[in-house]
């Protein structure tokens, strides 16, 4: 924790015309993945629209690698490195596959491999057979791939991915988790929104636990996972379940 | 109604709706990626097709008044986006408003500027005079015919642009969901304002292409508003092939009425348009929202 820190978020507030959703986050994020938990209306999506500048009224501060992000436009956000993988993927569905990567202004790097369309199809070999088609017809993973697909082009530092695991076959989640642990391999940071214990503690070892737009506790994987009661009290039955 | 009355009023049709299609594929262009119901939008047909005229009488070139009504429109759009929109841009009311009332205070500069006047166009002598059609036999203005020529060039160049370049794709992206088109880094203000530029410059454009049938004088602004507005309900709004066919149907059964039975015309326009919000609500090519 002592390290520099990619990401820090310092007392951020949020709000939905007069309703105050986000109620002071902090949050530090270097190059481990971390997870953030919780139950729907607990204000996970919204951390994830202030963080991208989708949500314009936003108090706070958030640092992305030594500069303020509160109060840039979302373009110029992802422009310095933060891709979103939104909730319900939100892909164009009047777009092809491979027009979405066309879309994609690439940020240039320095350093790491930078990622192109065939980078891509490579990782997601799925999405190179259906180049062709328009993105509305894809099936849900497909459709997720093409979102984690169309965030990675913009050569991201930090991918920030609401509930990816939404509306997926058991199978695909099991896929998407090897997925996110090989782009944290490279050197991706990641930001993971869950809902569900099992995909938040299969790609992260830290886990903040979100409840009524604050952070109520941070811990590992390992303690939450062998801990009912606290999974209990943080989370509710339903998640309890899902795990 | 008699075989040349019927090619005729066919025709007709068909020219009024290039007409139509011009000045609402912009108005449609503007809704779908700004979500803006723009009520300024006929202002631009008349500011063009006087600046037009201006610009014509002075150099004697028909088409560099139709350059001139494109820039001036153009400019004029841009100036309404980034001075006023772009401050209240999400919130509907407003928008409608601040439109409608530069509509009204453009409709009484535009009168105080050029008078209660109607103005002519003259047409380079190429696209002027009549001629015969052949197999229809019956003679036709060649200045409708370059209308038509023209609206269909127009819809194939703006297809063609959609659908096989990079801004093409950002457009209809932004249609579908502009903060994830901001979200992988695009400046979707400067796409806002470039849509507006040119969708008011069609207008403009169309202010002389359109005037040139008949004549331009105040008033106009608000019939091809309307126009406008029942073509992009009927079409569906932010759709092109929408924008084509609609307007298609809307100038042929407008004209049919106006030959079958004068009295009740206006009101069949209407009539199109409230079955079509019955049945379809979200337009013949539109997306439900």
């Amino acid at each position: 924790m002592a390290s520099e820190a990619l990401l820090e978020v310092r007392d951020l507030h949020a709000y939905y015309g007069q309703s105050h959703i986000l109620q002071g986050i902090d949050l530090r994020l270097g190059r481990e993945p971390l997870a953030v938990l919780g139950r729907n209306g607990m204000g996970k999506t919204t951390l994830c629209l202030a963080l991208t500048g989708l949500l314009p009224s936003v108090r706070g501060s958030v640092r992305f690698a030594g500069q303020e992000l509160v109060g840039l436009a979302p373009h110029r956000i992802a422009a310095l490195g933060i891709g979103y993988v939104p909730q319900g993927r939100r892909i164009f569905p009047s777009l092809t596959v491979e027009e979405h990567l066309r879309l994609v202004p690439r940020r240039r790097v320095t350093g790491a491999e930078p990622w192109t369309p065939d980078r891509v199809y490579a990782l997601f070999p799925r999405l190179a057979e259906r180049r062709r088609q328009p993105a509305g017809t894809l099936s849900g993973g497909e459709q997720q791939m093409l979102a984690i697909a169309r965030a990675l082009l913009t050569n991201p530092r930090l991918l920030i991915m609401d509930e990816p695991s939404e509306g997926l076959a058991p199978v695909i989640v099991e896929q998407l988790v090897a997925t996110l642990r090989h782009l944290a391999e490279v050197g991706i940071a990641i930001l993971l929104v869950e809902q569900r214990l099992a995909v938040a503690t299969a790609v992260a070892q830290r886990i903040a636990v979100m409840v009524g737009g604050r952070i109520a506790l941070e811990t590992t994987a390992e303690r939450l996972l062998a801990d009912r009661e606290l999974q209990q009290r943080a989370l509710g039955v339903s998640a309890w379940r899902a795990a | 109604m008699s075989w040349p009355q019927f090619v005729t009023v066919t025709l007709n049709g068909l020219t009024l709706a290039a007409l139509y299609f011009v000045v609402a594929i912009g108005f449609t262009l503007i809704f779908g990626v700004l979500r803006v119901v723009n009520l300024a939008h006929g202002s631009f047909y008349l500011l063009g097709g006087y600046v037009g005229w201006t610009v014509a009488d002075r150099t004697g070139s028909w088409v560099l008044g139709a350059v001139a009504a494109l820039v001036a429109a153009a400019l004029g759009g841009l100036l309404l986006e980034l001075g006023l929109l772009r401050r209240i841009h999400g919130q509907d009311l407003r928008e409608a408003l601040v439109t409608i009332g530069v509509s009204i205070v453009a409709a009484d500069l535009m009168l105080a500027q050029w008078g209660g006047f109607t103005y002519d166009f003259s047409p380079p002598d190429a696209i002027t005079g009549g001629v015969r059609l052949p197999l229809l036999g019956i003679g036709y203005p060649k200045y409708r015919l370059f209308v038509l020529a023209f609206a269909l060039a127009l819809g194939l160049a703006l297809w063609l642009l959609l659908a096989r370049t990079r801004l093409g794709i950002v457009v209809r992206a932004a249609i579908d969901d502009r903060d994830m088109v901001a979200a992988v880094g695009i400046d979707v203000q400067r796409l806002f304002a470039l849509m507006f530029a040119v969708g008011a410059g069609l207008a403009g454009l169309a202010g002389v292409v359109g005037g040139s049938v008949l004549s331009i004088s105040s008033g106009e602004d608000a019939r091809y508003l309307l126009a406008s507005l029942i073509v992009v309900i009927v079409g569906g709004m932010g759709s092109l092939p929408g924008t084509a066919v609609a307007a298609l149907l809307v100038a042929l059964v407008e004209q049919y009425s106006l030959a079958l039975f004068p009295t009740y015309a206006a009101i069949v326009s209407f009539l199109l348009m409230v079955v079509v919000l019955v049945v379809r609500p979200q337009g013949l090519f539109g997306r439900p929202a």
